[in-house]
């Protein structure tokens, strides 16, 4: 694209911010359109999709993602919701995810029953099982000197443990994985006319595998699911879709996005890859790194519960707020050189996996999995270069960025 | 110098802890983060204060004996 054309490009998502339009998923204009927000707007209104706020600096979007009094979660966390919610339905009786979509203090008690599967305390018996993920994926075509880095690994790692942890058969991965893939870069009426079906899909399914754990329990989540007891009653059937659902999303969906970006940006860094090959003692700082400048969701949507302000911009009760992780982590108020990847930058407090009460579940498995699978990628095909030609871009990439195809070339092995 | 953790602002990063495991504990249940000292020895004050400021929920409070 031509200088001028980008800077036209560029202006008019500052003046109309549209993550969803078919122009914005590119590699940079994302990146600039966040940098100008942030100079020139901070507090953005947009008419895209009925209208909201877009908050692109880090203290605001950190201030609002604490505030789940006034920015409530409930209503939908991302913009457009692609399963709304059923007028005059309650909550307990929505198709939601769980804990992601529901407010304190109930998210408190669903909050307690899912930290214990994720907590820090697992990843010992969990890392075992990521590297021998990691090893059988890269074995099925380290001889042949080619493959793609999205297709033949960043997908199927997330996506065959997700499936793994949460007890559903590891073969039918695809089945759970490629839905979410496709709704997450797919045009928001697209995503939307096909979600409510395979999330009803999913549910019969993973409803059907609790049933049988629930006389059988494996070391699983939907194990723990069907046996637990939330303030005294078994979870409902609702909640044990809307708790793995989430599960699953969260697992296979952010973690693809974010190593592909890796991948793409070591092939051409060479210099860093060779300095993370001599020191793979700075591989836990360099996942930190690429997670701040390669976050794979870009932000997620808030409801103000009341009349409110941010940054001094009037916010009005039932108005719809984005908050861009993408874009606090590249605010130059927070991180000096904000777009160089400083592997041992400290302090890294970016906010990839969210912050506050929210905070990703997920975050410590993630960050294992990226570890690992740069860990192995390096040391069994150290030479990888991506064919840029090749290279595409999801085709939206307004909810989470991310490479759908990222071909390479290496030595055979 | 006293280290704390103040448990209404931890979220369970972790962050503080793999930078400095010998002075924090991570709760089993949820990651949860608390002092595995009170009193910081000073070859370990520098440390605490880089693990206090990596924390993204800014949690980790130090206090000057």
């Amino acid at each position: 694209m031509l200088h001028g054309d980008r800077a036209r490009l560029v202006r008019r998502f500052v003046e109309r911010f549209d993550h969803h339009d078919p122009e914005f998923a590119d590699e940079e204009i994302p990146f600039a359109v966040y940098a100008a927000l942030r100079r020139e707007r901070p507090v953005a209104w947009t008419d895209a999709h009925g209208g909201f706020w877009v908050v692109s600096r880090y203290a605001d979007v950190a201030r609002v993602a604490r505030d789940d009094l006034t920015f409530s979660s409930a209503r939908g966390i991302t913009i457009p919701h692609p399963v709304p919610p059923v007028e005059g339905l309650p909550p307990d009786q929505q198709l939601r995810m769980i804990p992601i979509d529901v407010d304190p203090p109930q998210f408190f008690a669903y909050r307690k029953l899912v930290d214990p599967l994720f907590s820090p305390a697992r990843l010992p018996h969990q890392e075992p099982d990521v590297r021998e993920i990691v090893g059988r994926l890269i074995d099925a075509f380290i001889a042949k000197g080619r493959c793609d880095l999205h297709e033949d690994f960043a997908k199927p790692l997330p996506g065959i443990l997700t499936v793994r942890i949460l007890g559903l058969p590891e073969a039918d991965w695809r089945r759970y994985a490629e839905p979410f893939h496709a709704a997450i870069h797919a045009k928001p009426e697209q995503a939307a006319a096909g979600a409510r079906d395979f999330y009803l899909d999913n549910a019969r399914a993973m409803l059907a595998v609790a049933a049988e754990r629930r006389s059988e329990p494996r070391k699983d989540v939907l194990s723990a699911l069907a046996s637990a007891t939330l303030e005294g009653r078994p979870l409902r059937d609702l909640e044990i879709f809307g708790i793995a659902n989430l599960i699953l999303v969260g697992g296979v969906e952010t973690t693809t996005n974010a190593m592909g970006s890796a991948f793409v940006y070591l092939s051409r860094h060479p210099e860093l890859r060779q300095r993370l090959i001599e020191s793979p003692g700075l591989l836990p700082g360099a996942v930190e790194e690429f997670l701040r400048v390669f976050a794979p969701v870009q932000g997620l949507a808030r409801t103000a519960m009341r009349d409110c302000e941010i940054a001094g911009q009037r916010i009005r009760e039932g108005e719809r707020v984005l908050m861009l992780w993408a874009s606090a982590n590249r605010d130059e108020a927070e991180f000096p050189a904000p777009d160089d990847v400083i592997v041992d930058r400290h302090p890294n407090r970016h906010l990839t996996f969210g912050v506050g009460n929210h905070r990703c579940l997920g975050s410590n498995l993630a960050r294992l999995e990226f570890r690992i699978a740069l860990e192995e990628l390096l040391r069994r095909i150290p030479d990888f270069r991506v064919d840029e030609a090749g290279l595409r871009v999801q085709p939206d990439v307004g909810t989470t960025f991310g490479y759908g195809a990222i071909p390479v070339r290496f030595t055979p092995g | 110098m006293k280290l704390r953790v103040d448990g209404a602002r931890c979220q369970g990063h972790a962050l503080c802890h793999a930078a400095a495991p010998q002075l924090f504990r991570l709760r089993d249940e949820d990651g949860h983060s608390s002092p595995a000292l009170e009193d910081v020895p000073p070859e370990l004050e520098a440390l605490a204060a880089r693990a206090a400021r990596g924390c993204p929920e800014q949690a980790i409070l130090l206090d000057e004996d």
